[in-house]
């Protein structure tokens, strides 16, 4: 699909961020590898670093925060050492940004052709008319109705599903290689949700963009994803296929996130739970983060597993990758 | 569209705007037409009229020269509305300048606002009035010296209003498609930012003309015989027992400016921030 070359479109090796310069440590050692043209969706708990990771990459981390250490390549680039300027002109053109909330993230006061046609003035040099066209363009592309009327609405007269297919075309308008997808669907109606991951797996085909997709919902990750990166307490416990995380979970965490799914079938009334609940930031010991709420927890535990290879292309951190726990379903009542 | 046409007609719905809009326009007219509609020369004596009682010639009196009170105070409508406007113009854009830096800007926040703190603690008249004999009397430098008495404070509600809106969503997203500081800045923080600037606005304009009038009143303000209306008040002070009417008729002109400007002010807030308003209806 990608031509340019070989190279990851997006490659995030051993990030660490803490709060300030001797605070905790909220991101640990964070790899992931996003391949042109792939869709990584990245999945945990709320406060398991997933939004951060995002705002990393973009460089936008609240001034509280700031990295510690690693790298963070856009194809060739490292985006830790560019100066402001140079990452600035990037943001938007080579890697665009949606957020979770739609009916925030639009300014209010600008209607949302100026929104798009800003967008269009910075990166791709469109004024006037042609900016104009090329923001109608864009609505048609994410399929909002009307969008000769719609083009000057503010945000206020829109609906949260057109709002969010508006962020999407401001999103597309400087046509951003990678583009980084926040929970673009987690403050829509469920029926909403499947239009617009519909919208954005089509987009991602037409263009061969690559798309980092945050979201806690599994069932987005199976409809929308290629690869998976779980995330949790700020690092990346496992990444492989889809096929390798539903099918061959490697470790502990995975397997209880994919056992507490709800289920319809066959008389399950019991929703399966992992017990406890997520270290907070600066509770986390020097080994496994998730060994505290671990069943297969041993005293190897108490030294940090690295990322290995437990198949093909797939990783995980686990010292007891694939072994079997007695099925959390066989003991419910 | 539908927006603007709903906001306009909340502001006509809310009687203190429609009240305090009909007042302050009125000043307005009549200072604006003061050069037609004046019955004398505002400057002009006349020795066989001094000291005159109202009456149907002089419907405000005459002051101890003989000059026309009615024609003074619509001739001082337009020094002191004409200093009101420029001094609230000039504070909102030094306000709005050194606010938004200082909200927006997190490491000059402090050194800013400390130095604003310094020049509020003084009360904002005593530091006109320092201002202005340090300058010396004319109406370009009271408009300085109010402009700078009344900027401090203005630049606290701006940075306040920058700093909420600052943190909102759109911010961060329009910083995520590689817009600058003075885009986000204006485009985005400022705009949506307006509303407790307007509304200062009005009252800065209302103390404006009643500082003016302070300042004119010990000496400090545009220099006679230009007519303000705090020139009037203070050339009618040692006749006020023999004379009541030349101190009354400022007087109630500058009761109706500042009401009107009030009453205006408290429209547009109820309007924009519907969060804040008081029901009195």
């Amino acid at each position: 699909m990608n031509t340019a070359s070989a190279l990851p479109m997006l490659q995030v090796q051993q990030l660490s961020t803490g709060l300030g310069a001797e605070g905790p440590e909220i991101l640990s050692a964070v790899d992931i590898t996003l391949n042109s043209g792939e869709v990584l969706g990245v999945v945990g708990e709320s406060g398991s670093g997933k939004s951060l990771l995002a705002l990393s990459i973009m460089g936008l981390l609240p001034p509280a925060i700031s990295v510690r250490g690693g790298q963070v390549f856009l194809q060739s680039q490292n985006l830790l050492q560019l100066q402001a300027p140079a990452l600035r002109a990037l943001r938007g053109k080579a890697m665009a940004m949606i957020f979770q909330e739609p009916m925030t993230s639009l300014n209010p006061v600008m209607r949302v052709g100026q929104q798009i046609s800003e967008v269009l003035r910075w990166h791709r040099s469109l004024q006037g008319e042609a900016a104009r066209q090329e923001s109608i363009a864009l609505l048609q592309r994410v399929e909002m109705p009307d969008p000769q009327r719609q083009i000057d609405a503010y945000p206020h007269e829109l609906s949260g599903g057109m709002r969010q297919r508006v962020m999407i075309a401001i999103a597309l308008a400087g046509r951003p290689r990678l583009l980084i997808a926040d929970e673009p669907t987690t403050a829509l109606d469920v029926t909403i949700q499947a239009q617009i991951l519909e919208l954005i797996r089509k987009i991602q085909r037409d263009d061969g963009m690559s798309v980092l997709l945050i979201t806690h919902d599994l069932g987005v990750i199976a409809e929308m994803c290629d690869r998976v990166a779980v995330m949790y307490a700020g690092r990346v416990v496992e990444q492989g296929t889809v096929m390798d995380i539903f099918d061959r979970p490697a470790h502990p965490y995975t397997r209880g996130l994919l056992a507490s799914r709800p289920k319809i079938a066959a008389g399950a009334n019991w929703l399966c739970t992992i017990e406890g609940t997520v270290p907070a930031v600066g509770q986390m010991g020097g080994g496994c983060s998730f060994a505290p709420r671990c069943k297969l927890a041993s005293p190897d535990c108490a030294q940090r597993p690295a990322l290995r290879e437990v198949g093909p292309s797939h990783l995980a951190a686990c010292v007891t990758p694939f072994e079997r726990m007695s099925d959390p379903r066989a003991q419910t009542p | 569209m539908t927006n603007r046409a709903s906001f306009f007609r909340r502001l006509l719905s809310n009687r203190s705007f429609t009240i305090g809009a009909a007042l302050v326009g009125l000043v307005l007219l009549l200072a604006l037409l003061a050069g037609y509609i004046a019955p004398f020369d505002p400057l002009k004596g006349n020795f066989r009229a001094r000291m005159m009682a109202p009456n149907p010639q002089h419907w405000m009196g005459t002051d101890q020269f003989g000059r026309d009170i009615l024609s003074r105070v619509l001739h001082g409508a337009r020094i002191s509305l004409q200093i009101g406007f420029m001094v609230a113009l000039i504070t909102a854009a030094s306000g709005v300048l050194i606010g938004a830096t200082s909200g927006y800007f997190r490491r000059l926040d402090g050194p800013i606002m400390r130095l604003m703190d310094a020049f509020m603690a003084f009360p904002s008249i005593i530091l006109a009035i320092a201002i202005s004999s340090v300058l010396g009397a004319s109406v370009v430098n009271v408009v300085i010296a109010l402009s700078i008495a009344a900027t401090p404070h203005t630049a606290r509600i701006v940075r306040a209003s920058v700093m909420v809106v600052r943190e909102m969503e759109f911010v961060e997203a329009a910083r995520a498609l590689g817009a600058g500081h003075t885009r986000i800045l204006l485009r985005h923080i400022l705009a949506n930012a307006m509303a407790p600037l307007m509304v200062r606005m009005t009252y800065v304009f209302a103390v404006a003309i009643l500082n003016e009038a302070v300042l004119s009143f010990i000496g400090v303000g545009p220099p006679p015989p230009a007519p303000t209306f705090g020139a009037i008040i203070a050339n009618g002070r040692d006749f006020i027992v023999a004379a009541p009417w030349i101190t009354v008729a400022p007087g109630l002109a500058i009761l109706l400016s500042v009401l009107g400007l009030n009453l205006l002010g408290d429209g547009l807030r109820d309007v924009l921030d519907p969060r804040m308003s008081v029901n009195t209806r």
